[in-house]
């Protein structure tokens, strides 16, 4: 038997395992990976976990129609989302050089109320299997990965809020409403 | 290399999972295929290849268990689809890795990307939609003794096709936080200084005397951040190098980047200007398109959202030009006169570049700009919110394209004109219409272009487009496209049909040459 049949038995056995870890496995945590703030500075995804409110991590760029129309939406009904269940919601752009330097103006010129950070090399994309944005995650404040929706649809938010209204009421010492 | 890393990888999880501790890691994937059946096409000379079907498939797998991550990423080419490489034919385990990292430490062994600054003088990284992959094999080794001061080390070889190319390359790169270092209290400037150093050694057996094998290339850049304004900028030093594709030039590459931007209460403006002369720079020399690129030279203009903006793209060229960019982006508040109840967005952009003035030695001279026009596009959008339902999106976009210079093939200066009307209508919470007139107006190339688009989505799961672009005062040819999607939580199937003119496409301004074809295509796109 040659080196390349062992090699692709041993691959098939590979992805049976790993096909059968990932029906038992527990909850996906988010990965520790490092991404830039705006001014420049490394930081790493382990900062993103709150734990006292859900995190919203969006993940966007500047040349990408629907996500453009999904932080407009959600910067529409943001101050009323937080009245209601408070979360931090954070816009991970996945520009690269060619256009990283336009997040920022970007951000402050649309008067968008979120945290950005930058995966310039989509390194924090594809730690979390990202193959296109727009992207959200929602991780709960014990750091698990408990919602991911690929794409974007105007009506799509409610459910994303929805999700972030029940992890509010998961919360110990929160009420349904403030 | 590669058969360690996976004999790692799989005895790792083999240990977890006979002590019933693979509870404790987590398995982490992506599934992508994308299908197309080709027909033939008189009118386009879309013909139907031998095999009548393309497709493009790709599993990536991820383990993690603590500072613990191992991975493979399998892609399959049967065959590959319009405008990828011929020579990506086939499948293979292209992508292993085994990485430790803790936080000072991250060491990886196999398959890896990694980009030093912003890319000038060396990135590696996956765009699938170009078929582009720059990965490296080797060993990359991070460390982080202080808070205020990282260095990286790469070493290995750089991805080709289904394989590795012949060049070995060797980098380095350090970044100090200077504020961390000297004034740890002042919390609201940010100043970093790092430097770069890229080595590329292919042996050379032919008959040139003097000829480099080993080239280098080496940059400092900075960044500053405080208040109102930040800067970027790097420089760039590289090598000669005489290849085919730089026309046997023996000027050493320099390249300079300078992005400045201010940004205030609903306002923000940002500037890139750059220069490059010779910047070529690829792990083989011999290699073409987008193979073994080892630096990331993109075209700093706006990359546009609409199909009509996008005929004629812009792309960098490596061996010499200057220009820039400047984009602005303003809200209007919302109760406010102009801004209405619902406010406004504007946003301008405008960017210029020409070719590099040629000295008396024959030579480019550096930062000195030539009498060749290139490209320049000056553009403005408008974004009001007419009612709780409707929305409105106006664009203009003037753009003058030098073909004769950008495009090997082509001869023409191009000057076109585009205008864009994009409406949303929200029917009601889940249900919704978009809808797209664009116009190119042009005295040249394939003349006037109009493009209609409607597109219906109905959250969560659903959506379905048609669009038409259509040529007249030329080929008189329709482009008609259509096509569904459904997605439910991570997962993605869409079906497309449709006629699709040759071009460029151009992701993150590197450009692919697609041939026009005709077909029906499937695609599925999945994450777990």
């Amino acid at each position: 038997m040659n080196l390349k049949v062992i090699m692709r038995r041993t691959l098939f056995i590979f992805c049976c395992c790993l096909v059968y870890a990932s029906c038992v496995q527990a909850q996906k945590k988010l990965p520790s990976v490092p991404v830039q703030n705006l001014a420049g500075r490394v930081v790493s995804t382990e900062s993103f976990i709150n734990s006292e409110v859900p995190v919203v991590l969006s993940f966007w760029a500047t040349w990408c129609k629907p996500c453009l129309l999904e932080l407009e939406t959600i910067a529409e009904v943001y101050e009323d989302w937080q009245m209601e269940a408070p979360f931090r919601f954070i816009a991970v752009s996945t520009d690269d050089s060619r256009s990283a330097t336009r997040v920022r103006s970007m951000t402050a010129g649309k008067g968008w109320p979120y945290d950005v950070y930058l995966d310039y090399n989509q390194e924090f994309m594809r730690a979390l299997n990202i193959s296109s944005v727009p992207y959200q995650v929602v991780v709960n404040t014990r750091g698990e990965i408990v919602y991911e929706h690929s794409g974007y649809k105007p009506g799509d938010e409610i459910y994303l809020f929805e999700k972030i209204k029940e992890l509010y009421r998961e919360i110990p010492g929160q009420t349904d409403t403030r | 290399m590669k058969n360690i890393t996976i004999i790692i990888a799989l005895g790792l999880l083999w240990v977890n999972h006979v002590s019933g501790q693979v509870l404790n890691g987590s398995l982490s994937g992506s599934f992508e295929s994308n299908n197309i059946y080709y027909f033939d096409d008189i009118s386009t000379n879309a013909l139907q290849p031998d095999n009548p079907v393309g497709s493009n498939n790709y599993l990536k797998l991820d383990y993690r268990r603590g500072p613990i991550a191992a991975g493979i990423q399998y892609e399959a080419y049967l065959a590959p689809l319009a405008g990828y490489n011929p020579l990506l034919e086939g499948n293979d385990l292209v992508f292993k890795y085994f990485q430790y990292a803790n936080h000072h430490l991250d060491l990886t062994v196999g398959n890896f990307y990694e980009q030093f600054g912003s890319g000038l003088v060396f990135r590696s990284y996956e765009e699938r939609a170009i078929g582009l992959n720059t990965a490296m094999d080797g060993v990359r080794l991070k460390f982080q003794p202080f808070p205020f001061f990282h260095i990286r080390g790469i070493w290995g070889k750089q991805r080709k096709y289904l394989d590795n190319g012949q060049g070995t390359v060797r980098g380095l790169d350090a970044e100090v936080d200077l504020i961390r270092l000297l004034n740890p209290a002042d919390s609201n400037t940010v100043f970093l200084a790092g430097g770069s150093w890229i080595n590329r050694y292919q042996p050379y057996t032919g008959p040139v005397e003097n000829y480099p094998p080993a080239v280098n290339a080496r940059s400092v850049r900075l960044q500053f951040d405080r208040g109102f304004f930040s800067l970027y900028s790097e420089y760039v030093n590289k090598d000669r190098e005489p290849t085919l594709s730089n026309e046997n030039s023996n000027e050493t590459g320099n390249g300079l980047l300078v992005s400045p931007s201010f940004v205030g209460n609903n306002i923000g403006v940002n500037f890139n200007l750059r220069c490059l002369k010779n910047m070529e720079f690829r792990s083989e020399r011999e290699a073409v398109n987008q193979t073994l690129l080892l630096n990331y030279l993109p075209a700093l203009t706006r990359q546009h959202k609409y199909a009509l903006a996008n005929l004629y793209p812009f792309g960098a060229l490596a061996r010499g030009e200057i220009g820039g960019q400047m984009d602005v982006f303003y809200r209007i508040k919302r109760n406010s006169f102009a801004g209405g109840k619902y406010g406004m967005n504007l946003s301008a952009n405008a960017s210029w570049y020409n070719n590099l003035a040629t000295g008396e030695d024959g030579n480019q001279q550096f930062l000195t700009a030539g009498d060749r026009k290139l490209f320049h596009d000056v553009n403005i959008e408008v974004e009001k919110r007419l009612s709780a339902k409707l929305k409105t999106i106006l664009s203009y976009i003037n753009l003058h394209y030098n073909e004769g210079a950008i495009l090997a093939d082509g001869n023409e200066f191009i000057r076109s004109q585009v205008a864009v009307v994009d409406v949303h209508y929200r029917f009601s919470v889940r249900s919704s219409l978009r809808a797209e007139i664009q116009h190119l107006w042009s005295k040249h190339a394939d003349r006037n272009w109009l493009y209609g688009l409607v597109e219906y989505s109905l959250a969560p799961g659903f959506s379905f487009y048609a669009s038409d672009m259509v040529n007249y005062g030329s080929t008189g040819l329709h482009y008609a496209s259509a096509g569904f999607s459904f997605s439910r939580h991570t997962t993605r199937v869409s079906f497309t049909a449709g006629r699709n003119r040759a071009g460029l496409v151009c992701v993150g301004g590197i450009c692919n040459m697609v041939p026009a074809y005709t077909g029906i295509g499937v695609s599925v796109v999945m994450s777990f």
